[in-house]
This record gives structure tokens, sequence and C-alpha cells, in this order.
């Protein structure tokens, strides 16, 4: 058939495989070069700092709504031990918590589901780093070496012009391991870019809500601390004749110890409110270097989340354990 | 004659607190407990009303904290996917390897025949 003229004739001892194995060389160094502009290594690197000062903010936001809770109910006590020893009636029943189990469930729910997205980005970003790809392109390697050998042993060198030795083997390995980088690459950038794309507008109006509800526990603790104020002298002014010295000074040395109380939970609360608005613009710097635009605004905006969630964690630190 | 406009809830909320501030203040300058239990009583029914609207105000959000949560959950699911996509990628890659033993094995068994 005239076809077959155009086809090359098979020659004894001609090495197809190692033209073939340039080719697949020439192309894994392509994919490598697209690899180094698009490199994961930074992106590994923000999504796991991304995710740590999220777990910081989010676990400091729980640890707020449960000590908001805490000091409503101990005013509402305090409120009514008050009345009890004025002689009226009180009904320890009747204590309200400032939100109710259903609202704190809603909540808790959420933040749980920031919380796994935050990891899953960092845990899906890391794979690229993951040893097992290293591990099964060395392989390759080393099942076409020992494809070759056999071969070889066989005397079907000649025949099938087949023949890679240690350094070819190397070569496959660093060609099939550039191919799996790059494909897996690809998978993870468009993977990032879309989810933190769509993910972008909720994540700001969950922090949007998130500091709102900082905003009202912040002004509740402040105005419970007071009202904690207001009982404690009242209690001290009405019983402060039936009480001895050292009893008087015990119950008016209280009132500093409130007040202290109510600064630090303020500065923390305050504290929390800058970190979830850092939140919010860090992830929306995410969504941006995702899309290759101004990773600089992503470096500066992580070393701000992370500085944020260190600061939480000194406040929490520094608060007098119950 | 223009209408004069409603207060916003930030704008009732704040003069609140300012007569809770004033009565605060009033309170702690006073030292005969009659006066005082009058004071109390009060700035806690001050207090009470800024209590209660922080607490409509919390469970006004925990209704919008409830439509958030759909788009997180399928986030995360999309992200589990396509995790176990990259699993996949990375596999594959140590398949070329399986196949190529493999092959040697039926090499192995044919040069037998040969």
């Amino acid at each position: 058939m005239p076809r077959k003229a155009f086809l090359p004739v098979p020659r004894a001892g001609r090495r197809y495989p190692l033209q073939a194995l340039s080719v697949l060389v020439f192309v894994a160094a392509c994919f490598l070069l697209a690899g180094c502009s698009l490199s994961l290594t930074p992106l590994a690197k923000h999504t796991a700092a991304f995710s740590s000062a999220t777990n910081r903010v989010i676990d400091s936001s729980t640890s707020a709504y449960r000590a908001a809770i805490d000091l409503h109910d101990q005013e509402q006590a305090s409120a009514g031990v008050l009345r009890v020893l004025q002689g009226d009636t009180w009904d320890p029943h009747d204590t309200k918590p400032l939100i109710s189990p259903l609202g704190m469930a809603a909540r808790l729910k959420v933040l749980d589901a920031l919380k796994s997205y935050a990891q899953s980005l960092s845990d899906l970003t890391s794979s690229l780093n993951s040893k097992e790809i290293d591990t099964d392109a060395a392989s390759t390697g080393s099942g076409l070496k020992e494809l070759s050998d056999e071969i070889v042993s066989e005397g079907g060198a000649a025949k099938f012009g087949f023949s890679l030795d240690a350094q070819g083997a190397k070569i496959v390995s660093t060609a099939a391991k550039a191919i799996g980088d790059f494909l897996v690459e690809k998978k993870i950038k468009g993977s990032v870019l879309t989810v933190t794309r769509e993910m972008d507008p909720h994540i700001d109006a969950l922090c949007g809500l998130l500091g709102d509800d900082v905003d009202t526990l912040r002004k509740q603790s402040k105005k419970d601390y007071e009202d904690l104020l207001r009982q404690q002298m009242l209690y001290y002014r009405e019983n402060e004749k039936q009480l001895a010295v050292s009893e008087r000074r015990d119950e008016v040395q209280k009132l500093p110890a409130i007040l202290k109380n109510e600064q630090s939970t303020d500065a923390l609360l305050s504290g929390l409110q800058v970190a979830i608005r850092r939140l919010a613009l860090t992830h929306h710097a995410l969504a941006a270097a995702a899309l290759g635009k101004d990773t600089e605004a992503l470096n500066a905006r992580i070393a701000d989340l992370a500085a944020a969630g260190e600061d939480l964690g000194k406040f929490y630190g520094s608060l007098p354990s119950k | 004659m223009t209408e004069a406009s409603q207060p916003t809830e930030a704008e009732v909320y704040a003069s609140y607190q300012l007569l809770l501030d004033g009565l605060n203040k009033l309170f702690f300058a006073t030292k005969d407990p009659a006066d005082l239990r009058i004071l109390g009583d009060l700035a806690q029914s001050v207090s009470d009303i800024l209590t209660e609207n922080n607490e409509v105000h919390l469970e006004a959000n925990s209704g919008i904290f409830l439509k958030l949560t759909p788009p997180m959950v399928a986030a995360n699911k999309k992200l589990q996917e396509d995790k176990k996509a990259v699993a996949a990628i990375i596999d594959k890659v140590g398949d070329v390897g399986k196949a190529a033993e493999a092959l040697t094995k039926v090499l192995e068994l044919t040069a037998k025949f040969a």
C-alpha cells in the first residue's frame, strides 16, 4: 500500500524507546517549567498559616461565647441572691441564657465548618509535598529498568531496540514525577481557585456576622460586669454594719477584682474583633493569590492574621484560671 | 415642615446606655443604702432593657448563622472530592511502574515457550 512508504522501516538495534524517552523528558521539562510559575509551596505554606490562624480565631470565638453566657448567668444569680437577701422572692429557674442552646448550636456548627474548610484547603495544597508521589515515580523508573534488563537477558535488546540503564531509569523517574507533579498541581490550583473564589463572599458574610455577635457580647459583658459591681456595692452598703472589719475589707476588695475582669474581657473581645476582620481580609487575599494576583498582599495579610492570633493566645494565657 | 426621622436601633441603644452610665455614676457616688436601692433598681431596669435588646439581636443572628452553614458544608464536600482526585492522580504515576512490572512477568512467561 502506498501509505506504507511513509512509515519508517524498522532496523535492528534502532532505539525507539530512547527517542520516546527524549520526548518524555522534553515534555516533562516543559511541565516543570510551567510548574515553576505556579509553584505550590508558598500556597501550601499560606493555606497552612491560614488554617492555623483560623483555628485560633474560632477557638477564641467559641470561648468568648461561653464566657459571655457564663458571665450573664453569674450576673443573674448575683441579682437573685441580692433580692433574696433584701427579703424579695427569686426563682433560680427564671435564669435565662444569653444565647439559646439552639442559637449556640447554630454558631458552633458554622464555626466548625469554617475550621474544616481551612483545614481541608491546607490538606489539599500539602498533597504535592507528599512523599507518595516521589515513591510512585521512583517505582515507575525502576519498573521500566527491570523490564529492560529482562529483555536484554533474553537477548531481545536488538529485536526490541530497548535498553534502559540505571541513569535512564532515573530520567524516567524524574519525568514521571514531573508529569505527576504537574497534574496534581493543576488539579490543586484549579480547586483552590474555584473554592476560594466561591467561598469568599460567604466567608466575608460569616466574619461580618461573627464580628457583629462579638460586638454584642462586648456590650453585654461590659453591662453585666457593671451590674455585678453595683450589686456587690449594694450588698456591702446594706450589710456593712453587721460585718467585721476583715469581712468588710474582703467585700470591698471584690469591687476592683470585678473591674479588672471587666477590662480584661473587653480587651480580649476587642482583640477578637480585630482578628475576625483580618480573617476575612486574609481569605480575600488568598482567593486573589490563587488567581495569581498580588501574592505580596497575601504575605502581609497572613502575617497580620498570625499576629492577631498570637495576641489572642496571649490574652487567654494572661486570664486568671477559674 | 420636614418630618423628623425615626431614631435608629443603634441610636436608641446608645441613649439607654448613656442613661445607664449616668445612673451608675450617681450610684457609686451615693452612700445611703435606701438611696442606693432606688438607684440600683432603676439602673437594673435600664440594664434589663439593654439585655433584652442584645438577646433579640443575638437570636436574629442565629437564623443567619444557620443560612451560612450549607455553602460551608458544600465547599468542604468539594474539597474532599478534590483531595480524592489528587490521590488518584498520584496513584496513576505509580500505575506506570506497576504496568511495566506486569509486562516483565508476561515476557518471562512467553520466553519459556519461545
